[in-house]
This record gives structure tokens, C-alpha cells and sequence, in this order.
């Protein structure tokens, strides 16, 4: 003690003394002893007393009120460091006064007070950051939020960024939420985002982050992309307590280092209380998100659900998964069920989405959801093209919740798909049963209309006639009294009551403006009354009226072919030509010009005018060979090959003169086709390749049309040929072995022309590689989706071939039975296809096995090589096939005269079957007598 | 009174926590700024040119703020310059490699970096042998975890898409960061797209920005990945919004330029 009070005297020790000791005290950690020291300093010179020569009054208050505030005497940190800046306004010292000023009020509650201590103190350089930062706290405190997102914005804007930054960004978004300034928030929480590794509290973020996603996702309109940011943010339970741990170490190892200092100021101190404040939050915040079971299924049910709200079905979907996987019985599985089959429905995933849909009827039965969801997936599935699966949908949806809100949504929709997949009868008996349970519904009007329509294409003229009578009468401003009026005129028609017909349509086009959208469509069937009146020039007037109405495609080109029929009939091929040329030019762009091309190139024939007709088919063609997209090119391709295949016609002098050469014939489709801008361009080439093999074709030249077809596969990449030339061009590729690239073909045609009408040479290419390779599953699949989706319009017996033998191949025998006796009995298919179905019908038999089947596969066998000998792959398999039953009858003179009777057959000497015939011939001469041979009969005799 | 204004001075003073210091077993510290290193041992002059060394081996660790060219590298990395982040990194991946094991070293950081720059120049085999001395040296689980992904995305640099796909299963048998995960996804991505099996491949792009959403330096990444499935699946919608999502949203990387550049042949 430097100070000691006597009896009768008081000895003053030396005020450099006292500093000296004071400053002993602070380097031995006794803060208590050096404040005393301090404040009888502080008093001796309030007395009058002078500090020694250098030593400022300013730094000895700063002192005091520095070490106050380190043992926590807050009032009188607080007094020291007042009266400090009572004298000492700018400066460091001034600057390190209101630091320590600030925080004792703050300490003691006084926020209020400490607020514009602080905001005084942001002018220091020195304290800046920490001034704001203390003043958004204290204003916060102090209830001033607009004071504490001042200083917070103005903090973050130019602070370092660290846990201090990161810190008060949390809390500026905290902030702005409470303030209801959501979009304030978004920008705080992006901020954040991209520091997010010096963000210490990440259970404080996840739980800013889902209110702020929940807020942003509630407001209106909903700000989907912020709530999705937000939700983004949010860390799954297992990855955040992962993280969080790694963050308190580190906050700890600061908090120890802080205080492993051996002088720490007075920023130092709070910083210490700060970070274990903070530590002591977080693991509190831990601790709540650790007892919650249902955590990340919250979390992933809005993420899944923002996703899905703002278009990301695929991610949706992804996360509905793996909510419904990891958390089966959670409380959002329900709404996580409804959403992942919406999600499947827009990424035109059905299978996917029937698989959904089915687990979700198996794990909640009863739930209010499931109609929505059934009606859901029976809109996607018609949306994909697949009927089966859209009326199963609406079939279980009806009949399982009939009184749902839904149901009477879904019969609509169920009769509009019976009707849409031609299955009129049905289509009737749905609207019926729609009109009957809801005669008042909101959708009573369309299915009472739908039912007369159904009635109607169903070839019941008369009742149709009826039924949209009634409906003209129960609804005479209804939305089909026009369409009703006019199918009337069209069941007489079909009647074929051409005056009612007549007349109905003379009203009809009295009561309708010209520019209604049926009046076309009107004058089109008056054309057909006219004609089947006979009326042929009345007729072709009432057609090209027609022309000038509104039109659709199919509708258009019907009224375009009648009259190129009522034309050619009348022998006006001019006429016709001029009429499909008028069309030509005034629709340049429109589909049909091809068309018109085929049509002039035909037409012109028919006059004679063959080189005419060439040159304006070229002409036309030119405009579009470019494109891959038009496949109708290939159409007009093979109409102007075929005129250029003809032969030439005798001169005057009646000498014919000799063919062109396939040169000269080449040439010629290169001046017609090609021009100075399109010369390089591969679709060009790969047409120009074509044209020439069509002609090679017309003219018996195999050969030659395979070298061309073959230079397409070889030399153009698939991206640049049409549908039709990818399936013309993979199948040769196929047969000349080159699999891969007659792969590249159909791949490219099933992905990036799935609608086309080539696009069953894609699928049933792919079914024959897959077969090949023995991927039996994937060659059914694609075999089955070459009749189901592509609609098999080329390549309808080559897919049930394709899905038969893939079945007899899978074992599959009674399924695979069935497609090969529906092949067999095709007359329209008879050929190859017969040979090899009456020939797996034999061997499925064969599998079968049993002597009575036996017997059945050696008729089918012998049927192939009596009956269908052309085709001497299947008789040479039939050949031995039945040698081989034979001996498993124990026949073997038979067998053996079958086996002979084969190799006398020199065509099915190359084939592998009749060296297995010599081997058995050899082995079986051994056993046989040859007077048994003789008295047997066998094979085809 | 030079003590007094020392203590004053405190108040005021920049503390030292950022300080590079060795700690040695016995706890006695010995700043870098104090020593050089010579073989295998720390050096420090204590005047006169006497000499006091430390062993290497009685470091117990380091106390190091992360090094400015670390940060300065991945953002390079990131921006798809991984020459210049290769040349930023080696001096820290040399400087830290005699701590390469000791807690505080930045030597995984670096080397990681590193490695992942040397991928990224399909410098496949310096990229092998950097992966495989991280997997045979750090001490970070994380760290070796990414050189295993380093070694299969290798594969897939081989054209060995199978491989990389077994390697993968192996690797992700071990619980993994999230970045990790992020990244073992796109791999997946990858080789799904190798094969073609689109459908497959939009399904593990999209775990990135599905589950691992602060992911940022991957997010590109995968959103390219999930563009071209897209295309390839035959989505050229979805594929035109991934491309402008890239675009909008990462407009420095590298990806975004790609994504301009595919998207303008949808």
C-alpha cells in the first residue's frame, strides 16, 4: 500500500509513486487495486495536486475508467469516463472514453442513454465498426429498431467481414423482419449468403431463414424466389449439428485466446462476453432444433413445395422422395404425397408419377387429397398421351370418392377422354352418367352436348339429331348453338338427306356472320351436299368459298384434296395445278405447300409436262431441304424421283431415247435441289443422297440404293437428317451391322422428334438393338412404346413381332403365344412375319414340352417348310427344329429323312442349321437300319 | 512512466490474434517473424549470430490466420482460372508441407486447391499423384475425402465412367461434409450424362441445388450439368432456363460463358 493514514500525520506518497504502483497492479491482474490507486489519484489532483510532467489528466481518467470497467464497476467507469469527456472531446482519448462510457451504460441497462454515446463515437476512426455495432444493440434494446437497421446497414456496408459482421447481419435480417420489411430482409439474408463461412450462429440462421422463407412465401403476391433463397439457406439437422459444433470450438478457441491475453482492453472484454453470449445461444438453439423429430421433413416439405410453386418440379421431386423415404410417417407426408405426384405430372413423368400415386393410396387411403391428386395425374397422362393410364386414374377416383368436390370434375373429363380416344359409346355413357348425377352441375351444359356428340359419331344420325334438338331447346344461348345447328346439317348428310342437309345449311349460313369460325367448315359439307347431289360445279363453288373461310389443317387439306378430285374428274388437271400453285404462293409458309408441291409435280405429269412439274417440285423443295424439321420434304422428294425415273418417251421420229445414266440422273437432282447458299449444308447433301437412292430404287438398283442410303449413315452426323431419313438410314445401318451408329439414328429420332410420325422406327431400332444385345426388359419396353406412344404407323408389325419374340425370349410363353397367332393370322402381314410366328408357335410348344405338345411344334415346323419355303431362315430352323423333335419322340428314321430331305435343299447350305443336320445324320445312320428310313416317312413327304 | 503509457497504449492496441506462431509440446511459442527455417529445424538469432534451433518435430502446432493467397487462389479457382490458381497456391502448398500433419497448418487447404487446379487443366496424372499424397498425409477426414473424388473424377478424365461410378459408392460409404456430398453428385451427374441416362443424371445435378443449397461454389457446376441433361432429355425448355439461371445468377464463372454459348444453339 502506497498510502497509509496515520494517527497524527498523513504522509503523502508521491503521485509518480502511486502511477507506478497502479500500473504494478494492471501487469499483475489485481484491476480492484489498481483502480483504487487510480481514483486516489484522480482525487488528490481534483484537490488541486499536479500530475508529474508528461503524464495527462485525460489519460489517467481513461485509465481508471478502463480498469472500473474491467472489475465491472460499471457507475463508476461510467462517472470517470463523463467527466473525462467533460474536457476531452476529440481525439484518441476522447474516442477510447465513449467506448468505455457507452458500454458501462449499456451494462447498467441505460441503452437508451448509451445510443447517442455511441453514435458520437462512430466518428472515431479507430472504433467505427464497434460504435455501430454497439449502438444497434443498444438502440435495439432500447426499443429504437430504425436507429439499430441504421447503424446495421451503415456496419455492413463497410465493416470486415467476420463473425462480428456476420453477427450483425443476422441480426439487421432479424430486424427487418420484425419491421415487416421483408424485402429489406431477402437483401440482408442474400448479403449473408455470400459469407455465410464466418457466420458463427447457423442454428440462429436456420431459424431466421424459414421465418423469413415462411414470411416471404405468405406474402402477396407470394415472393417465390426469396423464400426459396431462404429456405436454401437453412441447413438439414444432421449437416447443421455437424457445423455447429466445428463453430462453437472456434468460437471457444477465440474466447480463450481472448482471455489469454495478458492485457486486454476494454473492446476485448466485451468481445469475450459477446462470443460466450453467443456460444451460450447457440448451443441453447441446438439443443431446441435437436429435440425436434420432424425437423428436416419441415424443412423439406417447403423446400419441395417453393420449388414446385416456382416451376422446379424436377427438384421437387427429388426432395418429396427423400422426405417421404427418411420421414414415412411424418405430418407433412400427406401434402409431400399430393405434391410429388403434381411434380411427376409436370415433368411428364407418368410412370414415375403412377408409382406415387399408387404408394400414396396404399399409405393414406382416406386422405381428402387424393382425389385432387388422381384428377392431377389423369390430366398429365392425357397430357402424355397415355389414355390407358388417364382413364384408370379417373375410374379409381370416381368410383373411390363419389362424393368428392372432384368427382364431378373428373366424369366431365372422363367422357372427354373416352370421346378424344374414339371410344364413343363409352364417351356417351359417361356424359349420361355425369347428366344424371349432376343435372344442374357446373359442367352440365358440355356433357349433355358431348353426349348428342358421341351419339352422333357413333353413326346414330337420327337419335343425334334428337338429342341436339333437346339441347337446343334446354340451352338456346348456349355455347353450341351454332356447332349444334351445324352437326345437325352434317347428320343429314350422313343420312344422306341432302335437302334437310340443304336447307339446315342455307339457315345456318343466313343466321352466321362470314366470319364466324364454323362458316368454312359449313361450306365445305354444303360442298359435300352439292356433291352428293350431283351438283359437281355447285360443289366446287361451295369448296372454294370454303377456302376463304376460316379453316383447320385437316379440314383445309379435305376441301383442297375434294377439289383436286372434282378437278381431276372433270379431267381439269390445269385447273387443279394453278389452284395448288395460287396456294403455293399465297401460303409460303404454310405446311400444306409440300403438298401443293406433290400435287403440281403430279398434276403437271398428268398434262405431260414432266419437266415442268420437276422444276416447280424443286423449286419448292429447295425452300424448305434445310430443315430437318419439315419431313413432308422426303414425301415431295420421292414424287420428284419417281417422275425422274421415268423413262424418257420415244422422240417424234418415234426412237426412244436410252435412259439417263444415275450420273446424269444425279446431276440433274443436284441442279434441282441445290443452290449457291445451301451447297455445304449436310441436310442438302443427305436429300440430294436420298432423292438419287429413291430413283436407284424405282429403277431395280439395289445396290446402288443401299451405297446412297449407306453414304447418309457414313458421312452425316444424325442431327442434321429428318425423321424419316433416321429411320430410313438406321435401319440399313442396323442391317450392315453398324450398330452403334444406327443407334446414334434412333436415339436422335426418339429424343428430338418424339411426336413424329417416323418416330416408331426409332423405338422398334432401339427394341432390335436391345433384343441383340440380350436386354430382353428394355427391348419390350421400346418395342411396347413403338406401338403406345409412337403409334406404330410404319412399323406396327415389326413392334408386335419385336414385343412377341422379346416375350418368348423372356420365357413369357403364353403372352408371347398370343402376339404370334394374332401375327399369323393377319392376312395384311402374311410373308416373313408368318413364317417366323408359326415357327415360334412350334417352339413354344417345344418349351412346353410333353408328347402331345410335341406333336403340336412338329405340325407348326413342318407347316414353316411346306407352306412357306421362300423364306429359307425359317425353313432351314423349321427343318432341323422338327428333325430334333422327332428324336425326342424317338422317331429317328423320321428324323433322319427330315434331316436329309433338308440338305437336298441346296438354298439352306449356307445356313448354320444344316451343318447341325450332317452331324445328326451322321450320328443317327449309326443307329438306323436303312430299310427303316425307307418304310418311314418324315419331313415334308 | 514509459510503462504507464504502455498501459494506456493497450486500450487502443490492435490485439494479436492475428499472429503466426509456432507452439512447440513444451507450450513455448515462437513467432514465425522471429525464425527461419533451415532443413529440419526453426531457427532463431539471438544476436551476435549465436543460433538457437528447434526441431521441427517439437512443433505441436501452428497458430496461423488463413494465409491472403489462399482465399486469393479459390477465388481464382472459382472463376475459372486454374493456372493462376495453381501458380497462387504452390508457394503455401511448399511453404506449409514440413507441417503438413500439425493442427493449424493450412497444407490441406492448399494442397487441395492445388490438386483441384491440376484437374482442372486435365493435367491427370500431377492431379493423380497431388490426390494421392493428400489421402496419404492430411489429417483432415473431409480433405482426403475430396482427393478420393479428385482420384474418381480422374476416371472419368480415363473415360472410365464405371470405374468412377464404383469408386464413388466407396467414397460415400463414409459420412462426408456437405460440399462433399455437393460434389460427389455432380460426379454422379457426369457419369449418368456420360451414359446417357438423362433422366439419371437431372436427378443427381439437382440434389446440389435441392439439398445442398449453400453450396455456392458448385451450384454453377451442376446447374450446367442439369441444363445439358435437360437438352438431352429432350426438355429444351427447362434446359434454356437452367442455362439463364447460370447466366443471371453466376455471371462470373466460368460456366456462365459455356452456358451463353450452348444455350444460343437450343
Amino acid at each position: 500500500m502506497v498510502a497509509v493514514a496515520g494517527v497524527h500525520a498523513q504522509i503523502q506518497v508521491p503521485l509518480p509513486m502511486i502511477l507506478g504502483e497502479a500500473d504494478a497492479a494492471i501487469k499483475a491482474r489485481k484491476a480492484a487495486d489498481a483502480a483504487a490507486l487510480l481514483d486516489m489519484v484522480l482525487d488528490r489532483v481534483a484537490k488541486g495536486e499536479a500530475l508529474p510532467p508528461g503524464v495527462s489528466l485525460a489519460n489517467v481518467q481513461l485509465l481508471a475508467a478502463n480498469t472500473h470497467f474491467q472489475v465491472q464497476n460499471y457507475p463508476r467507469a461510467e462517472a470517470v469516463a463523463k467527466e473525462l469527456l467533460k474536457t476531452t472531446t476529440t481525439g484518441l482519448a476522447a474516442g477510447d472514453g465513449r467506448l468505455v462510457l457507452g458500454l458501462s451504460l449499456a451494462l447498467q441497462d441505460k441503452f437508451a442513454e448509451a445510443v447517442p454515446v455511441f453514435a458520437a463515437l462512430e466518428e472515431s476512426t479507430t472504433h467505427r465498426d464497434k460504435a455501430l455495432m454497439y449502438r444497434s444493440m443498444a438502440a435495439q434494446q432500447s426499443n429504437q429498431p430504425e436507429v439499430a437497421i441504421d447503424a446495421l446497414n451503415r456496419l455492413l456496408a463497410s465493416a470486415p467481414r467476420d463473425a462480428d459482421w456476420a453477427d450483425s447481419a443476422l441480426t439487421l435480417i432479424s430486424l427487418q423482419l420484425q419491421q415487416g420489411n421483408l424485402p429489406a430482409a431477402r437483401r440482408g439474408l442474400e448479403l449473408l449468403r455470400g459469407s455465410l463461412n464466418t457466420v458463427d450462429n447457423l442454428a440462429g440462421l436456420n431459424v431466421l431463414g424459414l421465418q423469413l422463407g415462411d414470411s416471404l412465401l405468405n406474402s402477396n403476391p407470394p415472393d417465390l424466389a426469396g423464400a426459396l433463397t431462404a429456405y436454401r439457406t437453412v441447413l438439414p439437422r444432421a449437416d447443421l449439428v455437424r457445423l455447429q459444433k466445428q463453430r462453437i470450438a472456434r468460437m471457444e478457441a477465440l474466447a480463450a485466446r481472448y482471455k489469454a491475453l495478458s492485457q486486454s482492453s476494454v473492446s476485448e472484454s466485451d468481445a469475450v462476453r459477446r462470443v460466450e453470449a453467443r456460444v451460450a445461444a447457440t448451443k441453447q438453439a441446438l439443443e431446441e432444433i435437436g429435440k425436434r423429430a420432424d425437423y428436416d421433413a419441415t424443412l423439406f416439405y417447403r423446400l419441395g413445395h417453393t420449388f414446385l410453386q416456382r416451376g422446379g418440379a424436377w427438384e421437387a421431386a427429388i426432395i418429396f422422395e427423400r422426405l417421404l423415404k427418411e420421414y414415412p410417417q411424418a405430418e407433412e407426408r400427406e401434402l409431400a404425397f399430393a405434391e410429388l405426384v403434381r411434380a411427376y405430372a409436370d415433368t411428364g413423368r407418368v410412370d414415375r408419377m403412377r408409382t406415387a400415386l399408387d404408394e400414396f393410396m396404399r399409405a393414406t387411403p382416406d386422405s381428402k387429397l387424393l382425389p385432387q391428386a388422381l384428377y392431377v395425374a389423369a390430366q398429365a397422362a392425357y397430357d402424355r398421351g397415355r389414355a390407358d393410364m388417364q382413364l384408370e386414374f379417373l375410374q379409381v377416383g370416381i368410383s373411390r370418392y363419389p362424393e368428392a368436390e372432384m368427382t364431378e370434375f373428373m366424369m366431365l373429363m372422363q367422357a372427354n377422354a373416352h370421346f378424344s380416344g374414339s371410344r364413343f359409346e363409352e364417351a356417351r355413357e359417361s356424359a349420361d352418367a355425369y347428366v344424371t348425377k349432376y343435372p344442374e352441375g357446373r359442367f352440365a351444359e358440355d356433357a349433355f352436348y358431348l353426349r348428342a356428340m358421341a351419339t352422333l359419331v357413333l353413326g346414330r344420325a337420327s337419335d343425334a339429331i334428337k338429342e341436339i334438338n333437346e339441347y337446343l331447346a334446354k340451352y338456346p344461348e348456349g355455347r353450341f348453338v351454332a356447332d349444334g345447328r351445324y352437326r345437325i346439317a352434317a347428320a343429314q348428310y350422313a343420312m344422306q338427306d341432302y335437302d334437310a342437309a340443304e336447307r339446315q345449311l342455307d339457315s345456318w349460313l343466313s343466321d352466321y356472320s362470314s366470319d364466324h369460325h364454323q362458316r368454312g367448315e359449313a361450306l365445305s359439307t354444303q360442298g359435300d351436299v352439292y356433291a352428293g347431289q350431283g351438283r359437281v360445279e355447285d360443289a366446287i363453288k361451295s369448296y372454294r368459298a370454303a377456302l376463304d373461310g376460316s379453316l383447320s389443317d385437316d379440314q383445309l387439306g379435305y376441301v383442297l384434296d375434294e377439289l383436286t378430285k372434282h378437278y381431276q374428274s372433270k379431267r381439269d388437271f390445269n385447273t387443279a395445278a394453278v389452284m395448288w400453285e395460287n396456294f403455293a404462293r399465297e401460303r409460303p409458309d404454310h405446311p400444306f405447300v409440300i403438298n401443293a408441291a406433290y400435287w403440281i409435280g403430279r398434276l403437271r405429269a398428268r398434262e405431260g409436262k414432266v419437266e415442268e412439274a420437276i422444276g416447280q417440285m424443286g423449286e419448292i423443295a429447295r425452300r424448305y431441304i434445310t430443315d430437318p424439321n419439315r419431313d413432308a420434304v422426303e414425301r415431295l422428294l420421292t414424287q420428284m424421283a419417281s417422275l425422274l425415273a421415268r423413262n424418257p418417251r420415244p422422240g417424234p421420229d418415234g426412237v426412244r431415247p436410252p435412259p439417263p445414266s444415275p450420273e446424269q440422273i444425279a446431276a440433274r437432282i443436284e441442279r434441282e435441289l441445290v443452290s449457291g447458299e445451301n451447297h455445304r449444308q449436310p441436310t442438302v447433301k443427305a436429300r440430294v443422297l436420298f432423292t438419287e437412292a429413291e430413283v436407284a430404287s424405282l429403277r431395280k438398283n439395289t445396290d446402288l440404293r443401299d451405297r446412297l442410303l449407306g453414304r447418309i449413315g457414313d458421312e452425316i452426323a444424325p442431327e442434321h437428317l429428318s425423321p424419316g431419313l433416321l429411320g430410313r438410314v438406321g435401319d440399313l445401318l442396323r442391317e450392315q451391322g453398324k450398330l452403334d451408329r444406327a443407334r446414334a439414328c434412333y436415339d436422335h429420332l426418339v429424343l428430338r422428334y418424339p411426336r413424329s410420325m417416323y418416330a416408331d422406327f426409332g423405338y422398334v431400332g432401339l427394341g432390335e438393338l436391345a433384343y441383340i444385345a440380350g436386354d430382353y426388359d428394355s427391348a419390350l419396353v421400346y418395342f411396347t412404346n413403338a406401338i403406345d406412344r409412337a403409334g406404330a404407323r410404319f412399323k406396327l408389325l415389326e413392334a408386335t413381332l419385336g414385343q412377341a419374340k422379346t416375350l418368348l425370349a423372356n420365357n413369357r410363353l403364353d403372352a408371347a403365344k398370343d402376339l404370334f397367332e394374332q401375327i399369323a393370322s393377319n392376312r395384311a402381314w402374311r410373308g416373313e412375319a408368318t413364317a417366323q410366328s408359326i415357327y415360334s408357335l412350334g417352339e413354344i410348344l417345344l418349351k412346353r414340352g410333353g408328347s402331345e405338345n410335341l406333336a403340336q411344334a412338329q405340325a407348326h415346323f413342318q407347316r414353316v417348310f411346306i407352306s412357306y419355303k421362300k423364306f429359307t431362315p425359317w425353313v432351314a430352323k423349321a427343318y432341323l427344329n422338327s428333325g430334333q423333335t422327332f428324336e425326342r419322340l424317338g422317331q429317328n428314321p423320321e428324323a433322319l429323312n427330315t434331316y436329309r430331305e433338308m440338305l437336298r435343299d441346296e438354298r439352306l447350305h449356307p445356313f448354320p442349321e444344316t451343318a447341325r443336320a450332317r452331324e445328326r445324320i451322321a450320328v443317327l445312320e449309326l443307329q438306323v437300319p436303312a430299310s427303316a428310313t425307307a418304310a418311314s416317312t418324315g419331313g415334308a413327304s | 512512466m514509459k510503462s504507464l503509457f504502455c498501459a494506456l497504449a493497450a486500450l487502443v492496441a490492435v490485439s494479436p490474434l492475428c499472429a503466426q506462431r509456432y507452439i512447440l509440446r513444451d507450450n513455448r511459442v515462437l513467432n514465425h517473424a522471429d525464425v527461419t527455417l533451415k532443413g529440419a529445424n526453426l531457427v532463431r538469432v539471438i544476436g551476435d549470430g549465436a543460433e538457437i534451433s528447434y526441431p521441427i518435430s517439437q512443433v505441436a502446432r501452428l497458430d496461423w490466420p488463413e494465409p491472403e493467397d489462399i482465399e486469393q487462389a479459390r477465388q481464382l479457382f472459382a472463376a475459372g482460372k486454374a493456372t493462376e490458381a495453381e501458380e497462387k497456391i504452390t508457394p503455401i502448398y511448399r511453404q506449409f508441407a514440413p507441417f503438413s500433419k500439425l493442427p493449424g497448418s493450412w497444407w490441406s487447404d492448399a494442397a487441395l486447391i492445388r490438386a483441384r487446379a491440376l484437374l482442372a487443366q486435365e493435367k491427370r496424372e500431377e492431379a493423380e499423384r497431388a490426390a494421392r499424397e493428400l489421402m496419404s498425409t492430411s489429417a483432415d477426414p473431409d480433405t482426403v475425402v475430396a482427393a478420393q473424388l479428385i482420384m474418381a473424377r480422374v476416371q472419368m478424365l480415363l473415360d472410365k465412367p464405371d470405374i468412377a461410378d464404383a469408386m464413388l459408392d466407396e467414397i460415400m460409404r463414409k459420412d462426408a461434409s456437405s460440399e462433399i456430398e455437393a460434389r460427389a453428385a455432380i460426379l454422379r451427374g457426369d457419369i449418368a450424362f456420360a451414359r446417357k441416362e438423362f433422366e439419371k443424371a437431372i436427378e443427381f445435378y439437382l440434389q446440389v441445388p435441392a439439398f445442398y443449397g449453400t453450396e455456392e461454389a458448385v451450384m454453377p457446376l451442376a446447374l450446367l450439368g442439369s441444363a445439358r441433361s435437360y437438352r438431352g432429355y429432350g426438355d429444351t425448355a427447362r434446359a434454356e432456363r437452367a442455362y439463364l439461371d447460370i447466366m443471371v445468377t453466376y455471371p462470373d464463372s466460368p460456366e456462365a460463358a459455356i452456358a451463353k454459348t450452348e444455350s444460343a444453339t437450343l
